[in-house]
């Protein structure tokens, strides 16, 4: 068995277990953090394609979480849009928003860029509070439930399930073909991205936008989950919360930070009364994985699967063939 | 010292030898200060398609500057850039890239925890027509340029003599393997001319042996070579035309051979 049926069968098993948990228990408050977690992994599967592989850091993705959020349940709320285009609607302001959230990076280089994503996150909890006759305010607004297939726990749960699976999905086949090399050469160098002809404003661009629509279905499906929202909601631990878990999970990796939403997500509970101490939990894993594994779990798994199909060690002698070499430009050449 | 004058830069007896056809890529008069410091001035070439052109200079001769002004890292105070009739002058990196000038750095520009073959394949993005959406839906486009693309990588990886690294990370690679891997790159984006910054810097006289066959190769394609090096034996083995910089201006320029021996070029190279 090589590393890639391996991989599929761990992810087919993965999948068979994701798909039957409602059926396996029906604790409500299991399958409570379920949704949750699937919740969360829609927005960090997109940041991922952010933060992971084209390397630019915002730390202020919460407040596309919120803006998500809000859009979904004043328009299924208050104006009775049909929940699912409502959720759309939510995907599409923030896709706008992420647009605009990625402009000051253009101009700032990644630190500076990362508080000015902070800044965002908090502009957006603070407007929130400020046009308190939209939103709510400290009240807050109740949040409309999706029609009966989806009304159901279980039934949300599978939708989330499949929305997230979705985003998956998408980034997955952005990573694995040229864009995802394009996006990686903008991470690793910007001057080796160029010489190829990646248009890095573009693809920037658009990585903010893709990340800014499933943060905001994320902020929709987040908002139906707590059924009441406040801007309380939307605190800035989340961010924290998102980023983290994608440096715990590595760079250029889907699985690692997947499992990092995963683990970040349990650890709070896991330790039940101590939940006020939920940001000192993201600081310590972050802290341990930095000094342990640099590199993040996806580091982990990818050597554990590696080992299956061992890349050949040893230096060759490079030994070029003129006469290949020049029928291998030509192939094709203008 | 008097900079050739322009008329001169193309001497009769310089017939084009290389198989290639199609435009030249021609500075014309190009110059760039940095601060008060005239780094290149009034720096007038030709690259022919199929031809391998040598640019020598000792340290700080404005060489490797040149390359940027020419791959448009730097954009030039006076002068123009040209492909053909087409003016490159103002157009960006990327632009340059699309329309046929590639190039490999002095150090090694490669994605360290990609594999060889990623690495190379990153090269085949200008030929590239699937967006962001129609990647991201895995529709049938990009996933047939995905295979062309991995196909033309490991073909010329193989050519290149880098057939046995091709999933090796790029990190793990040798010096000699990370320039290797870089021309296959810069050749994996189709180009016209390559430019090629001080490919033998660091390597064994074994690994210049197989450079060398490597730009016949590419010359024997069609694409225009520009050699920035040091190793001036190297350039005058293979080179069919060599420009010599000192201060950022040209003095000498033309067959190996004429530019060996030219008083100029003796005195910067062995002092007066």
């Amino acid at each position: 068995m090589n590393g890639r049926t391996l991989a599929l069968a761990a992810l087919l098993a993965f999948a068979a277990l994701a798909i039957a948990f409602p059926l396996l228990t029906d604790d409500r408050y299991l399958l409570r953090i379920g949704s949750m977690i699937f919740i969360y992994w829609t927005l960090i599967a997109g940041l991922n394609l952010l933060v992971g592989y084209t390397g630019l850091l915002s730390i202020g993705h919460v407040g596309l979480l919120a803006i998500g959020g809000y859009c979904f349940t004043i328009l299924a709320g208050r104006y009775g849009v049909d929940p699912f285009l409502a959720l759309a609607a939510g995907g599409g302001l923030s896709a706008l928003c992420g647009l605009l959230l990625g402009l000051p990076s253009f101009r700032l280089p990644g630190f500076y860029f990362a508080l000015a994503t902070i800044a965002f996150g908090l502009i957006v909890a603070e407007l929130a509070l400020a046009f308190s006759d939209v939103t709510g305010g400290t009240v807050g607004l109740a949040v409309p439930r999706f029609p009966d297939p989806v009304r159901s726990i279980a039934g949300q749960y599978w939708f989330v399930l499949a929305v997230s699976a979705a985003v998956t999905w998408l980034t997955w086949n952005l990573s694995r073909m040229m864009w995802g090399r394009s996006l990686i050469a903008i991470r690793d160098s910007d001057v080796a991205a160029r010489s190829v002809a990646v248009p890095v404003f573009r693809a920037k661009l658009l990585v903010f936008v893709f990340s800014g629509a499933a943060a905001g279905v994320a902020g929709g499906l987040f908002a139906r989950a707590q059924s009441h929202i406040t801007p309380e909601a939307f605190n800035f631990d989340l961010s924290l919360y998102f980023f983290v878990a994608i440096i715990i999970g590595g760079r250029g990796s889907i699985v690692g930070p997947f499992i990092g939403t995963v683990l970040l997500a349990l650890l709070p509970d896991l330790f039940g009364s101590l939940q006020r101490y939920t940001a000192f939990f993201y600081g310590a894993a972050l802290l341990a994985v930095v000094l342990t594994m640099p590199e993040g779990v996806g580091a982990l798994i990818r050597g554990a699967v590696d080992r299956f199909r061992p890349a050949p060690l040893g230096h060759g002698v490079l030994r070029p063939d003129p006469a290949a070499l020049t029928e291998a430009i030509k192939g094709g050449s203008r | 010292m008097k900079p050739i004058p322009a008329a001169d830069i193309t001497p009769a007896d310089d017939a084009a030898k290389g198989s290639g056809t199609g435009p030249a890529l021609r500075a014309v008069a190009v110059s760039r200060s940095f601060g008060g410091v005239r780094a290149v001035s009034d720096v007038s070439l030709e690259l022919r398609p199929g031809e391998v052109h040598g640019l020598i200079g000792p340290n700080g001769s404005g060489k490797t500057t040149f390359l940027n002004l020419l791959s448009g890292y730097y954009p030039i105070d006076v002068g123009r850039i040209l492909l053909g009739d087409d003016d490159l002058t103002g157009l960006d990196v990327q632009s340059r890239v699309r329309r046929g000038v590639s190039r490999t750095f002095q150090k090694p520009r490669l994605l360290k925890s990609l594999s060889v073959l990623d690495n190379a394949m990153l090269g085949g993005w200008p030929g590239t027509r699937a967006g962001f959406l129609e990647t991201a839906l895995a529709l049938p486009r990009p996933r047939r340029e995905e295979r062309e693309i991995r196909a033309r990588a490991t073909a010329i990886l193989e050519a290149v003599g880098l057939g046995y690294a091709l999933r090796r990370r790029a990190d793990l690679l040798e010096h000699a393997e990370q320039r290797f891997l870089e021309i296959a790159r810069a050749l994996m984006t189709r180009p016209r001319f390559v430019l090629l910054d001080e490919p033998a810097g660091g390597l064994t006289e074994a690994e210049i042996e197989s450079l060398g066959r490597v730009v016949g190769a590419v010359a024997a394609a069609g694409v225009g070579v520009l050699l920035v090096e040091h190793h001036t034996d190297f350039v005058f083995r293979l080179c069919d035309r060599v420009t010599v910089l000192d201060t950022g201006r040209i003095i000498a320029h033309g067959r190996p051979e004429v530019v060996r021996a030219h008083a100029d070029v003796i005195r910067v190279y062995l002092g007066s």
